[in-house]
């Protein structure tokens, strides 16, 4: 619902933005009733979860889940009613889908040109084995399609939260006896409203954390935007930009390697934070 | 056009805050509030509070314990309130927290005394700890007779147990 | 290590406290507002989106978003300061006009928040320039921004003060008793009540189970205790408190009962639900 107002705000059409957020505010309710906090949940532990849901907190979100389907549905429809929004939004940054292929490309960039690619269908786990839901592709590869994907997407992800309502099973919250071996690791892969995120975890010697890495979406997706922005006028280039949904914090992820010699120094931690903060001095200059 | 027409049917959607009260919903986990009178200076809070917002340390002189928590620091995760043994420390669902131009008034503050050693006269524990576990164990057993070895630091109780037990052995096992 | 950005002379002769709050009474119009992003996790500016939004509307006591700091009067920060971020946020700080006010949104903008103490961020924004509004947040409920803006034009009371408590008589809180003649079974009882239903539901279900332990004339009493757990789940409304406390009388009471008293195994089996 974001990325939909933000698009229309950048084609100059206020009054839709402003009518999304408010819709989105909505979401935002349900998740401070299931979880405690708008944005951060902090439900997740090792062996369950940390908060319960009882039937006085179902009833209330059921009945916000309804308020946004239908309230969002009207919204859309009164989107595409705006004939100079549409046609703006259509022929614009257009991918080919070899080019999607070739940087393998994730999520509804991917889903808007054809390719039928949702980590949730493809490698489900857990309940997403006992829910029915289908994956929204449409052809065409322009702003258009892909917005019109994640407006779908909305209406697949209510009907998941309702059927996961309805058919919860009863039992504890907390599993006592989960224990995870030292050094074992695990590789978990998840879908985000921008693509699939995967995260690779090792666990030390007192049950905490030892080594974590995350690919996030935008990492793969942010290369195709030069064959995206081609052949298209200057104006609809942030546009482009906010279609493929980027996440500028995810990409700060990169790490350097020198493969070619073949040694190695031990950096000591005040020598790492003066060089990432002033570039003077760089420890890693004989190597 | 469509887009008006949803948008007149919405009206006026404005919540009236700040001109008049506001409660998010139940469960909310908004700031934590300290209760004094209940804490017992153990530092389980300190240990479960992911971003160090919660810090415990020693004055100058050494003889009191110093509990300080920094709004600042803190991610309203909740786990504080999750360890606290006696409830001392719990989130409510405030939410009024901006600060203007004083930075310290962003802290909260808590002194304990701290309670020494009877051998080698360092402070190791606080004295409501000491007392609390007191009164705990005399409640469960009202015939308990007070361990002549309590008040020790855990270094000088090692030493005392190595004693009592190499006079234990050299008597030949008998008391 | 080089110090840090040090504040030009005529900028800061300009910008002393009365200055500031003359400048902040006498508004008249619509004040500007300037947006910088210093490496922040960008929840903090998803949470100035949605204060935008008609729900919680800002526009009413004269909130304006501009696009060029020259035009700002206030300049809100969001993120702890990267390598990369420095620099534009010292040139947006020396081209905004004087009196100038700085306001600091979030954990990560106070004090770095949990990144306080890692390699590639300096901590917080006050590290670099001088901040006047702090709000704190993971991230801030946008009321608690509009409470900010309402504490920096007048309109509300700041309620956030720094609390001191400094005298410890040593004397510890009352130590719980039991109704039992032990106090493992209300320990048990506890740890079982949060494995089921976690730590906020878990102590409600924990007061409604003794409150049906001390309804009973003695706790011991295997059959009263039986009768009023069974009203309890008549009449709870609620299925999943009913269901959890059916679990706790026939697994942890029972088994109590089991030990104290030494149920035959057929007659706990006649005692469950």
């Amino acid at each position: 619902m974001l990325n939909i107002g933000l698009a229309a705000e950048l084609t100059g059409n206020v009054t839709a933005f402003l009518q999304m957020f408010k819709i989105r505010e909505i979401a935002m309710e349900l998740a401070q009733y299931m979880t405690g906090g708008r944005k951060t949940y902090g439900m997740i532990m090792v062996g369950g979860v940390r908060r319960d849901i009882t039937a006085k907190e179902r009833k209330i979100m059921l009945d916000l889940v309804k308020k946004i389907e239908t309230q969002f549905k009207e919204c859309w429809e009164a989107v595409l009613d705006a004939p100079n929004l549409v046609s703006r939004w259509k022929h614009a940054g257009v991918l080919d889908p070899q080019v999607a292929r070739d940087f393998s490309v994730v999520g509804p960039n991917a889903r808007g040109c054809g390719i039928r690619r949702d980590s949730r269908y493809d490698h489900a786990f857990d309940w997403y084995k006992k829910v029915e839901f289908e994956v929204p592709v449409e052809s065409g590869g322009d702003v258009l399609s892909r917005e019109t994907v994640r407006a779908r997407e909305l209406f697949q992800a209510t009907s998941i939260i309702r059927q996961s309502l309805e058919l919860m099973p009863e039992g504890p919250l907390i599993n006592k006896e989960a224990f995870v071996k030292p050094y074992a690791f695990a590789i978990g892969n998840d879908e985000a409203p921008r693509g699939s995120n995967i995260h690779f975890t090792m666990h030390g010697t007192s049950q905490k954390v030892f080594r974590w890495r995350v690919r996030a979406a935008t990492y793969n997706n942010w290369p195709s935007l030069r064959f995206q922005l081609r052949g298209n006028s200057i104006s609809d280039a942030p546009l482009i930009v906010c279609s493929l949904d980027p996440c500028y914090s995810c990409t700060e992820r990169i790490t350097v390697v020198n493969v070619k010699s073949g040694r190695s120094k031990i950096i000591d931690k005040e020598q790492l934070k003066n060089y990432a903060k002033t570039l003077k001095d760089s420890p890693i200059k004989e190597l | 056009m469509k887009l008006l027409e949803f948008a007149n049917k919405g009206g006026n959607s404005t919540l009236p805050y700040p001109f008049e009260p506001y409660t998010p919903g139940e469960d909310y986990r908004g700031k934590p509030e300290y209760d004094f009178e209940k804490c017992l200076g153990c530092g389980a809070c300190a240990v479960a509070c992911p971003s160090n917002a919660i810090s415990l340390k020693q004055n100058s002189e050494k003889d009191l314990l110093i509990w300080e928590l920094n709004y600042g620091r803190c991610i309203f995760c909740g786990r504080c309130d999750e360890v606290c043994p006696t409830g001392a420390i719990r989130l409510s669902q405030e939410f009024q927290m901006a600060v203007l131009f004083n930075k310290e008034d962003l802290k909260v503050r808590g002194e304990f005394k701290l309670k020494k050693c009877k051998k080698c006269k360092r402070p190791f524990t606080t004295e409501r700890l000491f007392n609390y576990q007191n009164e705990v164990l005399n409640s469960l057993n009202p015939s308990r007779k007070t361990d002549p070895d309590s008040g020790i630091c855990p270094e000088c109780k090692q030493k005392q147990a190595v004693e009592n037990s190499a006079k234990y052995f050299h008597m030949g096992g008998k008391k | 290590m080089k110090p840090l950005y040090e504040i030009p002379e005529e900028i800061s002769r300009e910008n002393t406290v009365e200055k500031k709050l003359k400048h902040l009474a006498s508004i008249k119009r619509s004040f500007f507002v300037y947006r910088v992003d210093a490496g922040s996790c960008n929840g903090c500016d998803i949470e100035i989106f949605s204060v935008i939004s008609p729900w919680w509307d800002p526009e009413r006591l004269g909130f304006k978003l501009v696009a060029s700091p020259r035009h700002a009067d206030i300049l809100v920060c969001t993120g702890s300061v990267t390598r990369m971020m420095r620099y534009p946020l010292i040139r947006a700080y020396e081209a905004m006009p004087d009196p100038k006010i700085v306001v600091a949104v979030g954990a990560c903008g106070c004090t770095g928040g949990i990144f306080h103490d890692t390699y590639a961020t300096w901590s917080g924004i006050d590290s670099h320039i001088p901040v006047d509004m702090f709000i704190p947040g993971c991230p801030p409920h946008p009321a608690t921004i509009l409470d900010g803006f309402g504490v920096a034009l007048g309109i509300l009371q700041q309620k956030l003060k720094h609390q001191s408590y400094t005298d410890d008589s040593g004397k510890p809180p009352a130590p719980v008793k039991s109704i039992f003649k032990n106090l493992q079974v209300e320990r048990d009882l506890n740890i079982n009540c949060r494995e089921l239903m976690g730590y906020i539901h878990g102590r409600k279900l924990y007061d409604r189970c003794m409150q049906i332990l001390t309804h009973a004339t003695k706790p011991d009493d295997i059959s009263e205790v039986r009768e009023g757990v069974e009203n309890f789940i008549k009449q709870e409304e609620d299925p999943r408190y009913g269901e959890c406390m059916r679990v706790l009388y026939n697994g942890v009471y029972l088994n109590w009962m089991d030990k104290f008293y030494g149920l035959k195994k057929a007659g706990k089996e006649l005692y469950q639900i």
